[in-house]
Parts: C-alpha cells; structure tokens; sequence
C-alpha cells in the first residue's frame, strides 16, 4: 500500500503519456490525483508516528539483486527525516500542481506538462524514501531526467532547450562524483567484502564502527564524503555548480516552483541530512561543507541583487537559501538545515508562484516593466509580500525561526561564519525589498489592462502563505527528532533575533528608498557600484570562465584525441593490422590448390621433417 | 649370403620410387600403380626382417598386406571407372574440388 506513494505519479505519468493524451482537462485531473494520493498516505503515516513514535523507523523492502556479496534492495524508509520531507514535496508539490492547471491552461503541451509533473513528482518522493543509495541514486537520475524535460519544455525556444541540456550536463558532472562515492561506500561498509552495503541503515552502522577500528582511515572517508558532496553541489547548485539554476528559469514558472522550491535543488540538502553519519566522522568534511554552503550564500545574494529578471533573482536568492542550509550542515547543525528547508519550501514556491501570477498578468519577466501593480492585484501583493518577509527572516513568519537557529549555530561556531549569515541576510532583504518595490510599488511603468489572476492561480498562494507565515509554531525542529529543551531561546538567541531583525530592517528600508519612489528605467545602483555591479550582473564571469574552458582548453584536447585517435588508432594500427592479414591470407591461399597430390606431398614432407627433427633433438 | 642392407635399400628404393610416383604421376591409375609399389616395399622389409630374426610372424603380416592391397585395387579401380563415368577423365590434377 505504501509503495503507492511512488507509484501513484508513475502510474498517473504512464496513464498519461500512453492513453489520455487527448483529453486535456483530464490529464491535469489526474496528475494533481496522483500526487494527492502520495500526500494523504504521508499524512496518515505521520498521524501513526505521532501517535505511536516507538514504531518508527520503518523499513519496507524486497531484494531486488542479490549475487554473491551483492545485495541490493528496493525498499521505503519511513522516519521522521522522510515522513517531514515528504509531507513537503507532496503537498507543496499539490499545490504547484494545481496552480499548474490554471497557469498552463492556454498551452498546447498541457497534458504533457502533467505527464513530465507526475513523473517529476514520482522520482522526488523516491530519492526522498529510498532507503539505499543505489535506489536513490536512481531516482536521483530520474529527477534530473524529468528537470531536463521540464526546463526544456518551451524547446522551440533555444534559449529554454540549451538551459535544459546546461542543466542536465551540469547536474552529471556531480552525479559522476556520486555515483563513484556510493561505489567507494560501497566498498568501505567492509574492505573484507563479506557483508557490503549499500543501506542508509547499514552503513550508518558499519562506517562509524569501521573507522573506530582503524579499518578505515580518515582519508578514506574524506574522499568517500567529497564524492557524496559532489552529487549534493549538483543538485543543490551550490558553488561551482551553480551555474544551471539561473539558466533553469527558462522552464515554464510553475517548474521554477517546483524545482527550486519543494523538489529537486532540495534533494540534495535531503541527501546531506540523510548521510549526515559520514560527514560527522570527519571535521575537515564538514569545514569543507561549512565553507562551500557559506561561500554561495553571500555570493548568490551579491548576484541576485543586481539581476533584472523577477524570477532570476528569485532563483539566486534559492541557491543563497540552500548555502544557508548546507552551511548549517556544515557546522554540525542537520536539524537546523533541514528546518530551514522545510519552511524555505513553503516560502519560495509562495514566491515563484506569486511571481507566476505576476507575469501571467503583465508578461515580461522585466522588474523595470512592472510596477504599481498593489492596487490592481491586491492578493497576490499580500501574498508576495508575506514570502518577502518569509524569506528575509522577519519575525513572526516561518523565516525567522529557521534562520534564527542558523545564526545562532554560525554565531556559536565562529565569527567568520556569523558575518557572512548577517551579511547574506542583509542583502536578502535588500533585494527581496528591491524586487518588491519594483514589481508593486510606485508608477505603472508599462500601460496594459492588468486584472487579478483567477481563483486557481490564488488558492494555492493562499494556503502557502498561510504555511509561510505560521510553519514557524508547528515545532518542526522537534518533529526532526530534536528533544525540546535543546532549541536555542535564552538571552543570546534574543540579542540575535534583534541584531538580524534590524538588519532585514534596514535591508528593506533602504531598498525601498531607492527603488520605491521613483520610477526608473535602469538600475541606480549600476552607477553606485560601477565595476561591481557588472561583475554581480554577470554573475563572477563564472560561465564566461567555464566557456573558456569548454571552447578553448577542453575543445581542442578533444579534437586532439579524435586526430590521434583517427590517425593512430584507427588508420594506423587497426588498418595496418588489417592489411597485413590480408596479405598473409592472400599468400598462404596459394597453397590451398585443391590438388590431392599437392596436399599429399605437403604432408609427406612434414612426415619427413618432423621425424628428422625428432632424431636430431632426441638423439635416438 | 646377400647381407641384409642390400634387402633394405632394394626395398627403399622401391618406396622411394613409388612415393615420386604419387606426387608426380596424372593418371590416376598409375598413381594406384604407385602405392602398389609403397605395399610391395613394405612387404619386402616385412620379409626381410623375419627371415632376419628367425621367426614366421613378418610373413604372416605380408600375406595379410598383400589381400588387403588386393582389396584396395578393387576399390581403387573402382573409384576410377566411376570418376570416369562422371567426369570423362582420370587426370588427378582436374580435380580441385577440395579448393574452397
């Protein structure tokens, strides 16, 4: 009954690539269906582990490979950590769906949109309660598969099919990594080979115990967990893979939601939250983890705030989010990332989807084409602002309290840390403030017939709000399996909260001044930072960095290798080769006349030299 | 007393000869003249050495050889009528159907 939670959007994607493609409304039905069903059975698995906590962990499984010192298995791992990201991804996953339905109505791919959703959907919740790496990994793939089909969706747009294939070629890279770390855990879980693992349960169990004994030395695990890391940057787009999620913004906004909130980029803080026991071994792994989630935090930020495209800026403040959380990972915090996760998953879909609404209605992506829309679109304005707040971390939103426990573990941890949350969240704020003002505030700068979007589209910006404002009070962190009295609310939690609440504060204030007033065709800050500014803008010249180097280093080493192998390989050693058996064949056919005698005579001779040399060597 | 070495090189002259004539000879039924000429080698070497020894059993293997070549002929003779039946000759160098 439970698999159903992975198999119900697969079987909703089969029913709807193979038979009902036809018949639009029905797709989109079915789509939202298959992923509700997932949802309820969550919700009824989380009831029971509320009620009865002793029960859980539960494992479900069947063995899938088993040859000699290699057991696979398909299986569903339901804990707290799975149950809560479940829950996530399937109901903002649902609620993505059915803003879908009304933001995808007039195209004419709509029931392949929902095929690629509920195929999406179906892998998300397998990485989420795969209970083994190689199932996750599996998953994993598939999630990148359905990402590529869905950012490509547009693919008559060649910006949309070239984002597609970035996005998929950049999340391989990382995937290679991946899947040489599960091989190399594979292998650690018992270097004598009798009883190797691939279980989450397994190795958490057998990796500790083996470094303990010193079977495993500490550089072992350090590579086994930068090769497990490398997976989490891909998916995460944490630095230096990063690079696919601004370009994913080509996908339809419904994708930006799903992917950028709830789903995929999250997949891979999950995975970081679920093999946790191997970065704990090691300390230079989590500096390492602390370091890379701390260095894309502030430097997404410094991109998003210069970024002229509402869903670009939105895209980077994701990849800024996701820092915080790998950081928080990184200093030895799993329940403060996961949380942040959590309600980072409410908030931005709240906010994609705020932006969807924006650009059904006015139909640029410009923040210098918009404008003065408060009054024309009043809920959608109270929504969006109420994400804004969300993600800058205002109190008494769901914001606050995650990122409180992220700075209170940064400021616990070192200074270096502290300053670069405070100074991510101040320009969180300021460019959550800049794409406010932008978007609601001051004059209409385009003129057009802009109306509110239908109920469709506003439901499910309302139920996220509602999530957004008061996920704060649920007690998460406890759910994740934190005991009550560990939570971080003394004094110096207070003189925090009021340090960042001035900083967000200010953040906004001063985005408003400049960005609120007056109506402006350009960016005044392109002048006050200068230089700065274009090196935000185009985002460090990263992708002109990786240009370079595809077209200029990696290129031409390829065509080296297609000339040696082309003139070596190929035509020198195989044709040669060739040639000469050829020739030796030719020659030696000469003696095949097909005479009895010739035959007969060869034979003869053969007699005669055999029994001379045997007379000569055995001397008889 | 004729010293046994001059049996032997009658004997592997005869061999020699009818080896020559295998390889060289086109008519078929001289090639089977030829191998008559192998037999009759053999026999006398097989002759030569009971006498040699002192015992019958090189003889009794001679009177053995000698009806299987006679049966051999037979059959040999045989093969060459029927080739000439079908292919109207017996020159063994027409022959090539072992080619390929």
């Amino acid at each position: 009954m439970t698999s159903l939670i992975i198999l119900s959007p697969l079987i909703g994607f089969a029913l709807i690539s193979l038979f009902l493609f036809r018949w639009k409304k029905l797709c989109g039905w079915i789509s939202v269906g298959s992923l509700l069903i997932p949802f309820v059975l969550i919700v009824q698995l989380f009831m029971q582990m509320q009620s009865n906590p002793s029960s859980f962990p539960q494992v479900i499984s069947v063995p899938w490979i088993s040859i000699m010192g290699l057991h696979f298995e398909l299986g569903l791992l339901f804990d707290q950590l799975s149950i809560l990201m479940g829950l996530l991804v399937s109901g903002v996953g649902s609620l993505i769906f059915i803003f879908s339905m009304g933001y995808m109505e007039e195209d004419k791919g709509y029931s392949r949109f929902f095929a690629y959703l509920a195929l999406f959907a179906s892998a998300m919740l397998g990485i989420v309660f795969s209970n083994n790496f190689v199932q996750t990994f599996i998953f994993w793939e598939l999630v990148g598969l359905a990402s590529y089909l869905l950012i490509g969706f547009w693919f008559s747009k060649d910006s949309a099919a070239d984002a597609s294939k970035k996005a998929f070629l950049v999340n391989r890279v990382g995937d290679f990594g991946f899947i040489l770390g599960i091989l190399f855990l594979w292998f650690l879980s018992d270097p004598t080979g009798v009883s190797r693992t691939v279980d989450f349960a397994g190795l958490a169990q057998s990796i500790p115990t083996q470094v303990q004994l010193g079977v495993i030395s500490s550089g072992a695990i350090l590579l086994a967990g930068l090769l497990i890391l490398c997976g989490v940057i891909g998916k995460s787009a944490q630095l230096p893979l990063h690079v696919w999620l601004p370009d994913a913004m080509e996908g339809p906004t419904p994708v930006s939601a799903l992917i950028h909130a709830a789903t995929m980029v999250a997949a891979g803080v999950y995975l970081l939250a679920r093999t946790f026991f191997i970065f704990t071994i090691s300390e230079e792994l989590l500096t390492i983890v602390a370091i890379i989630g701390g260095l894309s935090a502030i430097t997404a930020a410094t991109m998003a705030v210069c970024q002229s495209d509402i869903k670009r800026v939105l895209a980077f403040s994701t990849m800024s989010q996701l820092g915080f959380m790998v950081l928080a990972m990184g200093l030895a915090g799993p329940v403060s990332g996961m949380y942040h996760l959590l309600t980072h998953g409410f908030f931005k879909a709240l906010l994609f989807l705020g932006s969807g609404c924006i650009i059904h209605a006015v139909h640029t992506q410009n923040l210098f084409e918009m404008g003065g829309l408060s009054k024309k679109m009043p809920i959608t304005t109270l929504t969006f602002l109420i994400g804004t707040l969300a993600l800058c971390g205002l109190f008494p939103t769901s914001g606050f309290f995650s990122k409180e426990e992220i700075l209170t573990l940064a400021h616990g941890h070192s200074m270096l840390a502290f300053i670069v949350v405070l100074g991510t969240t101040f320009l969180t704020s300021f460019y959550m403030g800049r794409v406010f003002s932008l978007t609601f505030l001051g004059p209409q700068r385009k003129p057009s017939d802009i109306h509110e979007s239908p109920f469709i589209l506003l439901f499910p910006l309302i139920v996220l709000s509602f999530f957004s404002i008061f996920a704060g009070f649920f007690g998460i962190p406890e759910l994740l399996g934190r005991a009550a009295h560990e939570s971080h609310h003394g004094t110096e939690g207070n003189f925090l909260a009021l340090i960042s609440t001035g900083v967000i504060l200010f953040g906004l204030i001063s985005s408003y001044l400049i960005y609120g007033r007056k109506t402006q065709s350009q960016d005044p800050l392109s002048k006050g930072l200068g230089p700065l500014y274009t090196l935000f803008e185009r985002k460090y010249f990263i992708d002109e960095i990786y240009n370079f180097y595809v077209s200029k280093i990696q290129q031409p080493f390829a065509r080296l290798c297609d000339i040696t192998n082309e003139w070596i390989a190929i035509k020198a050693l195989s044709h040669w080769t060739g040639i000469v058996v050829y020739q030796v064949g030719n020659v030696s056919r000469k003696l095949l006349t097909g005479n009895v005698q010739t035959y007969a005579l060869i034979l003869a001779v053969q007699i005669v030299v055999i029994f001379t040399l045997v007379v000569i060597l055995f001397k008889l | 007393m004729i010293p046994l070495s001059h049996y032997l090189t009658v004997a592997f002259v005869l061999f020699a000869i009818g080896l020559i004539g295998i390889f060289t000879r086109k008519n078929a039924i001289l090639v089977l003249l030829s191998i008559e000429l192998l037999f009759n080698a053999v026999n006398l070497s097989f002759v030569v050495f009971s006498q040699a020894h002192g015992n019958l059993e090189g003889q009794i293997v001679t009177l053995f050889s000698m009806a299987i070549a006679a049966g051999e002929v037979a059959i040999g003779l045989a093969i060459c009528i029927l080739l000439f039946r079908t292919q109207k000759t017996i020159d063994v160098t027409d022959f090539t159907d072992l080619k390929q």
